[in-house]
């Protein structure tokens, strides 16, 4: 009987790997192998006519142009600055909606508004900007000040935290959940303030949960085109300058090299979260 | 204080989408709120233009749901049962899209497969690889959960065939996990812009392209009713992600 049963598992199991076959296959082809060729164009081993031959000609006409090297530190600048702000305000968010849904009153109105800007391409978060701060946006009307902000740093600056706001809370709403709120509620009862609390049992443990969250949107923002492509009159970031070497003339080895150059930012983004979020939860359990 | 926060934070994502709203219906937006009286001759003018593209972005959607679903749903399976250096070695491949920024992965793809462009077929597969990350982190966790293998070894063991189990156990049990996957996968492709960038056929857009031209050759008015239309169309899958996430016994994102 044992005999048979084994047999029969190994009838319906035996090929396992072949159920992922499909696709492993298409992944391999259409992921990994066009970004192997991406960055092969961008050392000039592209077919011809592409530059012959393996050369740094390409990244060295990038770094040695004013024009990328703005658009890469706009660009560090704004994905960076809207990451902190965000988390920043996610953590209140994100502790106050634990604490309802502990209590058993968590608002599905709240966490549907909240996710919503997620469903929303760049482009309709670049469009809310003209909207609201267009050179004939709704702000304006009120204060001069606000007409054609949508295109300058700052303007972005807001675009990109929309962006980031639906990135951020949701990981970080489930770190807030599964915190023990016995700990707290016992530090409170000992007498330490809300605020001490906060700063020595809440923070050390959400940090964790704070520094990877915040490296994998820091990879989005980083390469979030539709935004700023909607925003194009104004500040240029880097995610453009790689779009415009394919549409103003198809030059495929300049603009695969950008592409490389934004890959290379958001990966270091995420392995940079990931390491220290490891690094801190080391030192936050012992 | 943090309710105060988490109040302005609702304000800051709603006022631009009531702002939009505003200027979809007003006949001269630039006069202010309203200017000029409030109208729906913008919804009927951005209607018509703007029905067959979101009738193409919907079955392009639809596709990707049931290629993730066709695909995606055994290499889960094979994740989830079969660990070994092999299935972490595939999650990273998987997850190569979400590492690489889109617009980098479609420089990548008209550079390596131009010939595939305009029938579409490139857009499809494109938006599969961005997608597929996120059909195996919903399903993956609910494939891998140790009651649902012991029930199917149960009905195994009782003479139930491999599809019954499937049937019957497995995928009533990763229903919640299938709806977050189906649900996300759908809004993603509905409203993906830059992988699509310089993959998406020329002669037939989807519609955030359909958007973005909009946004640089109509006036403010008429691109705001199309936007609204647009968002009318992703909020209730939105809705139906939120709905999952709260049945979810897990409440792990």
């Amino acid at each position: 009987m044992a005999v048979r049963a084994s047999a029969r598992d190994r009838v319906a199991f035996a090929p396992a790997w072949l159920a992922a076959l499909p696709a492993l296959v298409l992944v391999c082809l259409f992921s990994v192998y066009p970004v192997l060729i991406m960055v092969a164009n961008s050392l000039g081993w592209g077919r011809p006519p592409a530059d012959g031959g393996p050369t740094l000609e390409h990244y060295l006409r990038a770094f040695g142009s004013t024009a990328v090297l703005d658009a890469l530190i706009n660009s560090a600048l704004i994905a960076g600055g809207a990451v902190l702000v965000i988390l920043v305000v996610a953590v209140p968010v994100v502790l106050h909606q634990a604490d309802d849904d502990r209590k058993g009153r968590g608002s599905g109105t709240t966490d549907a508004l909240l996710t919503l800007p997620i469903a929303l391409p760049g482009i309709i978060i670049g469009f809310f900007a003209i909207v609201l701060t267009g050179r004939t946006g709704l702000f304006g009307l009120a204060w001069d000040g606000f007409s054609g902000l949508a295109y300058t740093f700052s303007g972005l600056l807001i675009a990109y935290m929309y962006f980031c706001l639906p990135r951020i809370l949701g990981p970080l709403r489930g770190a807030a959940a599964t915190l023990d709120s016995a700990l707290t509620e016992s530090a409170r009862t000992l007498g330490a303030s809300r605020a001490r609390v906060f700063a020595t049992v809440t923070l050390p443990l959400l940090l964790p949960a704070i520094i990877e969250t915040g490296g994998t949107a820091l990879a989005v923002a980083l390469g979030g085109y539709g935004t700023v492509a909607t925003l194009s009159e104004g500040v240029r970031l880097l995610p453009l300058n790689v779009a415009n070497e394919l549409t103003t003339g198809y030059r495929l080895a300049a603009s695969s090299t950008l592409a490389v150059v934004l890959a290379a930012m958001a990966v270091l983004a995420l392995v940079l979260g990931r390491a220290l979020s490891a690094l801190v939860r080391r030192a936050v359990a012992s | 204080m943090s309710r105060l926060i988490t109040r302005l934070t609702c304000l800051f994502v709603l006022v631009p989408i009531i702002a939009t709203l505003v200027a979809a219906t007003s006949v001269d937006f630039s006069q202010g709120p309203w200017g000029g009286g409030l109208t729906l001759d913008w919804f009927a003018y951005a209607w018509p233009p703007m029905a067959p593209v979101i009738g193409r972005s919907l079955a392009v959607a639809a596709l990707v749901v049931a290629l993730n679903l066709a695909v995606g749903g055994p290499l889960a399976w094979w994740v989830a049962r079969h660990p070994s250096p092999l299935t972490r070695l595939t999650g990273y491949l998987v997850n190569v899209p979400l590492a690489v920024p889109g617009i980098a992965l479609s420089v990548a793809l008209v550079g390596t497969y131009p010939m595939l462009r305009p029938s579409g077929l490139l857009l499809v597969l494109g938006h599969l690889v961005f997608t597929l990350p996120f059909t195996l982190a919903a399903l993956v966790p609910a494939l891998a959960d140790d009651e649902l293998r012991t029930n199917e070894s149960v009905a195994r063991s009782l003479g139930a065939g491999g599809a019954r189990v499937l049937r019957t156990i497995t995928v009533p049990a990763c229903l919640v996990a299938l709806t977050q996957a189906v649900t996300m996968v759908f809004a993603l492709s509905f409203g993906e812009f830059n992988i699509s960038f310089f993959i998406n056929p020329p002669a037939t857009p989807t519609a955030p392209f359909a958007l973005f031209d909009s946004y640089s050759t109509q006036r403010l008015e008429p691109a705001s009713a199309q936007s609204m239309i647009f968002i009318a169309f992703v909020a209730p899958v939105l809705t139906a992600i939120v709905l999952a996430r709260r049945r979810s016994p897990r409440r792990t994102p």
